[in-house]
């Protein structure tokens, strides 16, 4: 190992930093999710960065929970967004005006 | 360590990393969703390859199995579902995307200054790394309760699921007022 | 390893076996609409909250704790928990049992409810963030699909989506934090997390605050904390009533219980001064939250933003745990009053939205004599919210602000909190004061009586008899939320 713990911390807050730029920005529910598993995944980046420079197995257990776990919200994610486009012909949640505000 | 693998190493890093953010990026900026979760897929195999640099081949393939292997796979066919105008659809705001940059910065700039200046820069290590068995051996003994939660979230995951997408205007069995 | 008999395990499993046979049951039977699921769900939760009870009373469990070395704990701080969440559940099912009769995917339904409560239940019972965190997701997932339940309706999906788009930035937020928890100290258990917390050095110091201010963001939006509240109100509004009644009254105070095993401990063990920036959150949240509700025209819109406003006057108590005694014993009082104050409200507007079809505030005219049962556990529910004298909302504020005016001689700020709560409570009478007159003193369209769902009859009563036998006898339960407070003093001999 010649990196140090705090590249692979700089590149897990850049990924965050995407990922939430992403969820501000777009309107598109698809993108959205994009930008949701980013901030995931820098999460989980960070997990078993940590886990292998304190070291300790704690992390990498936590991250293996992270990644099924995202698995399960994903999956429930999609199929509200494909009940979402039978009704609306669309996936932009900008579109969606039923609810005001 | 020889001079030569260490630069070995790093350029390595360097390429992952560039990888990374370069098709994270690419995700949310490409016009065509369909390319966009392509790059997804780059972005989600770069970050197992941070994990394999980390000494976690599990984690990675774990990585690999599920979040490439079905997670964005579930996300492309959802994409293709998708009628094929909308999926170059992209209606932006140029303020809120002003706004999302301004965001974007202010994070990375601020939490990267505090990890700069915190004590994480002198952590290195040398230490053995760790044995996969004691992952599976703390799923069995002090994490069993979460082990039991988590299948509970899973089925409830496929069964919310399942309620949701299932059709009922093919039947028409039933109506609703 | 937690034994395999204490509370939390055995709930898990009772309600987590019935919860997975229920739909494999209507899969076999093959018979739609029918009430037989409601029944075995609410059979379930009565023997949990049943068994939680005995549990308490027979002093099988430990006296609240903060730590352990399991990633569960049978203490009663989260008994309590279960004791209030579990009621919120069983009240949702009992609600449901006329909204949802004719609707396809009854099984699904309960069965996701009840997998929602344990989720809820051992939240309060984590002594580790992996455990919180996989707990919190068993609460969140859930609720996701049962938010957009109704598939015919747009705005139900709208609220779903929207609630899931910021349920999974909340809990990317939350494991990030997670992470840095861990980067810092080396485990996930909590109390090694905060040990690990009182003994950073300087330089650490500010990813520690990093990771608790990732916290509160995280738990802030299931909370709803201003500003994390942006979706709050379309969800609770969209979503179907009863949900939006398991949301406010359930998910909300899961989200307290995870703040309090996590946020206060960690704020204590960091010795900053969190707790006037967590007074500062409160009283714009209650403000934000009242205000918003008196522009209100629909019934449940409004009580969405009365239950920002509601988190408002709860973290108050949180914001004081370290200068007063009772501000965390306050706090636990008010969620479980709020727990079933919030439900019975929610309750009662799922009935008149299945009977009469009307959830808009003018249409409510002459309610009390078309459906005398509702309107009465609707009025008692909403002055039970506003604090009004002798209900047990009354007891549980007077307490959280007294909490606040004891804090005063070590924060001089804390007064003040007691100050915008009062008048908070003030303003929010007026527009829960204008329900009431449109209800009884404005003559409708029709005096003619409706029948009312026996169900929601039901919930009603059960609902009067707490909110007012509380109110006239708060002692019991005020004892209850004493016993359940862990013991902070505890802490300072860690640093």
């Amino acid at each position: 190992m010649s990196n140090g713990l705090i590249d692979f911390v700089l590149v897990s807050v850049a990924l965050l930093a995407i990922g939430i730029y992403g969820l501000s920005v777009k309107r598109n529910a698809i993108r959205m999710l994009f930008a949701i598993e980013m901030i995931v995944n820098s999460a989980n980046l960070n997990l078993v960065a940590f886990a292998r420079f304190i070291p300790n197995s704690q992390g990498q257990t936590l991250a293996l929970f992270s990644i099924a776990i995202a698995a399960a919200e994903v999956a429930v994610g999609l199929a509200l967004i494909i009940v979402a486009y039978r009704m609306y012909r669309n996936i932009d949640i900008a579109d969606f005006r039923s609810l005001k505000g | 360590m020889a001079n030569g693998a260490q630069h070995m190493v790093d350029s390595i890093f360097l390429a992952v990393s560039v990888l990374t953010i370069g098709s994270a990026i690419a995700a949310l900026e490409i016009r065509s969703l369909i390319y966009g979760s392509i790059a997804l897929m780059i972005t989600l195999s770069g970050i197992a390859g941070f994990f394999l640099l980390l000494d976690a081949p599990f984690v990675a393939m774990f990585q690999l199995s599920v979040y490439v292997g079905s997670i964005a796979v579930l996300i492309l066919f959802t994409v293709m579902l998708v009628r094929r105008e909308l999926i170059f659809n992209k209606i932006e705001d140029s303020r809120r995307r002003y706004a999302g940059i301004g965001l974007m910065i202010i994070i990375m700039l601020g939490i990267g200054t505090i990890i700069i200046g915190s004590g994480l820069k002198t952590m290195e290590t040398n230490t053995q790394t760790i044995d996969y068995r004691k992952i599976g051996e703390d799923f069995l003994t002090y994490y069993s309760p979460a082990l039991i939660v988590m299948a509970l979230i899973l089925s409830s995951s496929v069964i919310g699921a399942l309620a949701l997408a299932k059709r009922e205007d093919v039947t028409n069995e039933q109506r609703t007022d | 390893m937690i034994e395999f008999t204490s509370t939390p395990i055995i709930l898990t499993i009772l309600l987590g076996a019935v919860g997975v046979i229920l739909p494999v049951i209507s899969i076999i039977r093959k018979e739609r609409g029918s009430s037989l699921y409601g029944g075995i769900a609410f059979g379930a939760l009565i023997a949990a909250i049943c068994f939680v009870a005995y549990q308490i009373l027979s002093k099988h469990i430990m006296p609240a704790a903060i730590f352990s070395k399991n990633v569960l704990v049978d203490d009663t701080f989260g008994s309590f928990f279960a004791i209030a969440m579990l009621l919120v559940s069983i009240m949702t099912t009992v609600g449901s049992f006329n909204y949802m009769r004719g609707r396809s995917n009854t099984a699904v339904y309960y069965s996701l409810i009840l997998l929602a409560s344990i989720g809820m239940v051992l939240i309060a019972y984590s002594t580790d963030l992996v455990m919180l965190f996989v707990a919190w997701e068993l609460m969140s997932i859930p609720t996701y699909v049962l938010a957009g339940f109704n598939k015919k309706d747009p705005s139900s999906n709208e609220a779903a989506i929207k609630y899931f788009l910021f349920g999974a930035l909340s809990s990317g937020i939350i494991i990030y934090g997670i992470s840095i928890a861990y980067g810092l100290t080396g485990s996930t258990n909590i109390g090694d997390v905060i040990s690990g917390f009182s003994k950073l050095g300087p330089d650490m110091m500010p990813l520690a605050l990093l990771a608790v201010g990732m916290f509160i963001a995280g738990f802030g939006f299931k909370i709803g904390l201003v500003p994390f509240h942006m979706w709050l109100p379309d969800t609770y509004e969209g979503s179907p009533p009863t949900i939006a009644g398991l949301l406010a009254a359930g998910t909300k105070k899961a989200g307290f219980a995870a703040a309090l095993r996590v946020i206060i401990m960690g704020t204590i063990a960091l010795n900053v001064d969190w707790a006037f920036a967590l007074g500062i959150i409160a009283i714009v949240t209650m403000t934000v939250g009242n205000l918003a509700a008196i522009m209100q025209k629909n019934l449940t819109r409004m009580l969405a933003y009365s239950s920002i406003a509601h988190a408002g006057y709860i973290l108050i108590g949180l914001s004081v745990a370290p200068f007063s005694q009772i501000g965390i014993q306050a706090s636990l009082f008010h969620i479980l009053n709020h727990a079933v104050m919030k439900a019975a409200a929610f309750i009662a507007a799922a009935g008149i939205i299945t009977t009469l079809a009307v959830s808009h505030i003018d249409k409510l005219r002459g309610l009390g004599k078309r459906m005398p049962i509702t309107s009465l556990g609707l009025v008692i529910s909403l002055l039970a919210l506003a604090g009004v004298p002798p209900l047990n909302g009354f007891w549980s504020k007077l307490m959280l602000f007294g909490a606040a005016i004891n804090a005063g001689s070590v924060a001089p700020w804390a007064p003040y909190l007691a100050v915008a709560g009062v008048l908070n409570s003030a303003l929010s009478l007026a527009y829960y004061g204008w329900i009431i007159r449109k209800m009884y003193f404005e003559e409708g369209e029709s005096d003619k009586r409706v029948k009312e769902p026996k169900s929601i009859i039901a919930v009603m009563i059960f609902s009067i008899i707490f909110m007012v036998g509380i109110g006239v006898y708060p002692d019991p339960i005020i004892e209850f939320a004493k016993s359940a407070v862990p013991n902070l003093s505890a802490l300072s001999t860690i640093h």
